[in-house]
């Protein structure tokens, strides 16, 4: 199973020897079970569009030589497609998960500051009783 | 992980995409074989034959790229495994 894990992170001749693909190795077990989903998930939409891409003789039961090459063709372009989204995605994703991170930790920082000013209004009132 | 915990894992995972690939069966076969012409109600004997054998390929293509990902993830792991091997003796 840690070996169909694995897979998923293979190496694309553009976006390859990055720091960003470094992988962690401790995984807990709920991550484990998300990473196989995403992985039979991968392989099942694989399968859905390679059939309606590939099997276009349905005068047979069974697949012909042509598409038999079409299927192969096809496993192997979506599959290192797939390793080179995920090699673009996580050089991408770090930077723009940082920026929302800042915006939001500035945002509740300014509501903060808000609330602590509507807060002293009402305290005066309160004393010149 | 232990491989009891493992196992029952994958057996979750398994029916659960078990029956996400029937769904994206039906809708592909259903494309494929049924022509959004809705004259009538029954299926004529051309759609309830092109269903079949959807069904029979579909199957098949399932199973062999099954055997395709595992094999080329078995080509990986190698390729990783002679790049270590190619760093050690430095």
């Amino acid at each position: 199973m840690s070996q169909k894990l694995n897979f998923l992170e293979g190496k694309c001749p553009v976006t390859s020897g990055v720091k960003g693909t470094q992988h962690f190795r401790k995984r807990t077990s709920y991550q484990q079970k998300n990473m196989l989903r995403d992985f039979l998930l991968v392989y099942n939409k694989m399968t859905e569009i390679c059939f309606s891409r590939c099997a276009s003789n349905l005068n047979y039961r069974t697949l012909t030589i042509d598409e038999d090459v079409c299927l192969n063709n096809c496993a192997g372009k979506l599959i290192r497609s797939n390793h080179c989204l995920m090699g673009a995605y996580v050089k991408l994703m770090p930077s723009i998960v940082q920026r929302r991170q800042t915006e939001y930790e500035n945002k509740t920082q300014e509501l903060m500051q808000l609330a602590g000013e509507n807060v002293l209004p009402v305290h005066e009132n309160v004393t010149s009783e | 992980m232990d491989p009891v915990k493992a196992q029952q894992l994958a057996a979750e995972l398994e029916v659960e995409m078990m029956a996400d690939m029937y769904n994206r069966m039906t809708g592909a076969c259903h494309r494929k074989c049924v022509p959004p012409h809705y004259k009538e109600a029954e299926l004529s004997k051309g759609e309830a034959v092109c269903l079949d054998r959807c069904v029979a390929k579909y199957l098949d293509v399932h199973e062999r790229m099954g055997r395709k990902l595992t094999e080329l993830s078995v080509q990986d792991e190698e390729l990783m495994k002679k790049m270590q091997q190619g760093n050690m003796p430095q």
